[in-house]
């Protein structure tokens, strides 16, 4: 869809080479700041022009990674100096992309990059310096990030900057402009976030930036990454065949300083992962004693996969993941299996819980083959309950569902995917293999059973796009009709349909279901039954609906004048004049039409078109002028009866009258008569 | 005595006579009773009319053998009038002894014989006068129906016009709905 820039005031402005936003900042899009970029998010010079020499860049988002704008709120609430945060963002008129993108604009920080974003050798770190400058002043910031309940999500040397010329405080880069965890690298995930796709990482908790500072402190030390050259398989299966301390630091020999600190945070149980206090203590000087994760339970004999020998059942759904839904479907079905998981391996919970993942029942729409896959995936998910839903061919974590169906909708993919794993009640199945406490795996169980409804109710304002809007905050309306006008807010709604009634995208209905369902989540005034009424089968009703519903969103929003939409309606509203049943009526509605388009009001043009009183009236008035025909039919009937009774009628009637006109003229003449004959 | 047998079949006859002749009365009691009515008012009218005429004949023969001749027009009316109020009767008698009446009186104050009725006679005048009321009254009887119906007809017309009328502007601004 191509659509050419407008300028708009109350969104941004553009001159020049420049675009304005918000009324404060100028982003000059002829000068790029190639050092300071993030991987998706090209950076270009900001000015602030309320207040001159300050020095700020701005970060486009690319319009197909949702950014984290919960974050962004959260980051603009912290004002904390060791992460970089937006000063202010929002949508702009992006010439070189000819559409509107999202912008975010920091100050800018007086260092450079600890490293570039894609050097993976850099220069090794002494160990003083590693803690002083890089890993104390990031855990004071993660303490930071921790209180707000904010992971980072984004912790890798080309991601860290420092807030001195002289390199020595290290600050956090970019964690807004993408889904979380979507550019680290599998080498600073943990097996969870490495098991998952890069976009449906989720946004997890600190105890995964912990480990990537881990991973970051690994990488400092020794120069260069830990398990460089090897694929990303290949890593997160070493990871979980020999613990992630292990599979990163391999045969190196860690400094003894940092071992205790490695070894706390690279543990591969999140729950005997160190936490920041342990860290702060640990930079106080105090000695830690290192928590011993449970070892995983080893099978004495491995089940062999594909020539591999799986000892633990975290393995064993690694190797089973790697299969197709069939093969693995079989692998399952096959008495090897639960001979093996119930005798050999012998753990009690992973036995119940394939028990219960064979009792859940599976109904799919594709059938025998989807049966299949949403075993495999519950089995998976008995096997290695912390580690993603992994169904087909998407592996998400359960908060990265939301980034799945948003990036899936952006990028025209199959949203078939999404979808059968919110049918198949994944998400609700995995929560009740984690047994956390304080009923989290209660909250997001009904969570999903809420958006599990959303999903099967097809009516306007819900289905698959009102799942996506709910489940993925700040994530812009993805209507065909304004995707490009990047609406992120119910401000931007009405000028971004009226562009497109401008541009002729929109020549029918100017509210598609996107729309009604990004109205559905931001908007709790709209009635859903305002929302229906868009499917109506009366082109009238759907005519008034939507006239309705833009009315509203005019009077709240903005802004006042809408030609475009109000001629559109003016063409359109035949079918709702049509409904008057008086031609008078109607004629005097399309004579009033005109000028009351001239108002270039929606809520004047839908009380008039939708006016109860004038319904009621011409109603009124129909009923009577039924009743006054059916009178006339019978004064009809009885005018043809009359007519057909005349002849008798009038014939006894007539020789009446002549009687009594003989009469008279007789009593006249006899009364002349005796007069004159002077009888009288 | 014995009866011979072929008087039973005498008898068989006299009794489907007799059969026939109760049909007969059961048809007449069917028929409607306003000729019926018609007919004995007739008949007294008839009997009324002899009966004045008689005493007349004893008393005023002069006026009686007026009366016969200027009559002429009631006494057919009276024959070919079988309506059930006798309104020919009605209408042509009353003009007709009307007309008569200053023959009469003339008749009684003056001459009254039988030549003065001749010499009436013989004059033109006096035809006209008797019979042109009596025809009066003819053109009354025939003509009144006819233009009574004229007149209701136009009326009915207009209402039925204007009903029409109504529908089709009820039509015009409603539609076809209007009617169901």
């Amino acid at each position: 869809m191509s659509v050419q820039p407008q300028a708009n005031p109350s969104m941004s402005t553009t001159s020049g080479a420049t675009v304005r936003l918000k009324d404060r900042f100028d982003i000059h899009y002829d000068k790029p700041l190639p050092g300071l970029r993030s991987p998706a998010a090209p950076a270009f010079v900001a000015e602030d022009i309320k207040t001159p020499g300050t020095r700020h860049f701005a970060l486009i988002c690319d319009p197909k990674m949702p950014p984290r704008l919960e974050a962004v709120r959260k980051l603009q609430m912290l004002k904390s100096y060791g992460v970089l945060t937006p000063v202010e963002v929002g949508a702009v008129d992006w010439a070189p992309a000819n559409r509107r993108m999202f912008a975010m604009v920091f100050e800018q920080p007086l260092g450079d990059r600890l490293a570039g974003p894609t050097d993976n050798a850099i220069t090794p770190w002494g160990e003083e310096a590693l803690v002083a400058h890089v890993v104390a002043p990031l855990v004071q910031t993660l303490l930071d990030l921790d209180r707000e309940m904010l992971p980072h999500r984004g912790i890798r040397p080309g991601n860290i900057f420092f807030r001195d010329a002289n390199r020595r405080i290290a600050m956090l880069g970019d964690c807004v402009t993408a889904p979380p965890g979507l550019y680290q690298s599998v080498v600073y995930e943990t097996i969870e976030g490495g098991l998952a796709q890069s976009h449906t990482r989720g946004s997890g908790t600190t105890a995964q930036d912990l480990y990537a500072l881990g991973v970051l402190v690994l990488h400092l030390l020794f120069g260069k990454l830990p398990c460089a050259g090897q694929t990303e398989e290949k890593i997160v299966e070493d990871k979980i065949k020999r613990g992630s301390f292990y599979a990163l630091v391999s045969e190196q020999r860690v400094p003894t300083g940092l071992s205790e600190l490695l070894r706390g945070l690279l543990v591969d149980d999140p729950q005997a992962r160190w936490r920041l206090g342990d860290i702060q203590m640990w930079l106080d000087g105090r000695r830690m004693t290192l928590k011993q994760p449970a070892p995983a339970i080893r099978a004495p004999r491995g089940f062999e996969i594909d020539g591999e020998e799986c000892e633990t059942a975290r393995h064993l759904a690694l190797m089973l993941d790697m299969q197709e839904p069939e093969v693995a479907g079989r692998i399952l079905r096959g008495p090897n299996f639960e001979t093996w998981i119930t005798r050999t391996l012998g753990d009690k919970q992973v036995v119940e819980a394939i028990n219960t993942a064979f009792s859940t029942r599976s109904e799919s729409a594709a059938g025998t083959s989807g049966q299949t896959a949403q075993l495999v995936s519950r089995v998976l998910m008995a096997l290695d309950p912390p580690a993603p839903i992994r169904f087909r061919d998407a592996a998400t974590a359960v908060d990265g569902i939301g980034a799945l169906l948003a990036v899936t909708m952006l990028t025209g993919g199959d949203l078939m995917l999404p979808s059968e794993i919110l049918s198949a009640r994944l998400p609700q199945f995995w929560s009740l293999r984690q047994g956390s406490a304080k009923g989290e795996d209660q909250a997001t169980i009904r969570f999903f059973d809420k958006m599990l409804r959303y999903l099967d109710d097809k009516r306007p304002g819900y289905g698959i796009e009102r799942v996506a809007y709910e489940m993925m905050p700040g994530l812009h309306c993805l209507s065909p009709f304004i995707e490009a006008r990047y609406v992120e807010q119910m401000r931007d709604m009405l000028p971004a349909i009226e562009f497109a009634v401008q541009a002729k995208t929109i020549d029918v209905s100017p509210i598609d279901r996107h729309i009604a369902a990004f109205i559905g989540v931001y908007e709790n005034n709209v009635d859903d039954g305002l929302l229906y009424t868009l499917i109506h089968a009366d082109p009238a009703t759907r005519v008034l609906g939507t006239l309705q519903l833009l009315a509203y969103l005019q009077e709240t929003y903005g802004p006042p004048m809408v030609p475009s939409l109000i001629q559109l309606f003016g063409q359109q509203a035949k079918p709702v004049i049509e409904r008057f049943r008086s031609r008078y009526t109607r004629a005097r509605m399309q004579t009033g039409l005109t000028a009351i388009l001239k108002e270039n009001s929606l809520r004047k043009l839908a009380d008039y078109l939708d006016s109860a009183d004038e319904q009621r009236k011409d109603a009124q008035r129909f009923q009577k002028a039924r009743l006054e025909y059916q009178q006339t039919i019978k004064q009809v009937e009885k005018a043809t009866q009359q007519t057909g009774e005349l002849m008798s009628t009038a014939k006894l009637a007539g020789h009446s009258v002549a009687v009594k006109i003989a009469s008279l003229i007789s009593s006249a003449i006899i009364g002349v008569t005796l007069f004159a004959m002077g009888v009288l | 005595m014995a009866r011979p047998p072929t008087s039973r079949a005498g008898a068989g006859k006299a009794g489907q006579g007799a059969k026939d002749k109760a049909a007969a009365a059961a048809a007449q009691r069917q028929r409607p009773a306003a000729p019926i009515a018609a007919k004995s008012g007739k008949n007294a009218t008839l009997i009324l009319a002899i009966i004045v005429m008689l005493v007349l004949a004893l008393f005023e023969r002069p006026v009686c053998m007026l009366l016969f001749f200027a009559l002429v027009p009631t006494m057919l009316a009276w024959l070919v009038d079988n309506t059930p109020g006798q309104s020919l009767i009605r209408t042509v008698a009353p003009l007709n002894l009307a007309s008569s009446l200053p023959f009469a009186i003339k008749l009684w104050h003056e001459h009254n014989s039988l030549d003065q009725v001749f010499s009436f006679m013989s004059g033109s005048a006096t035809w006209v006068a008797l019979y042109g009321a009596a025809a009066f009254g003819w053109m009354l009887y025939y003509l009144a129906p006819a233009v009574i119906t004229t007149v209701v007809e136009r009326r009915i017309e207009r209402l039925r016009d204007a009903a029409l009328d109504r529908q089709k502007a009820l039509k015009d601004e409603w539609g076809e709905d209007v009617e169901k």
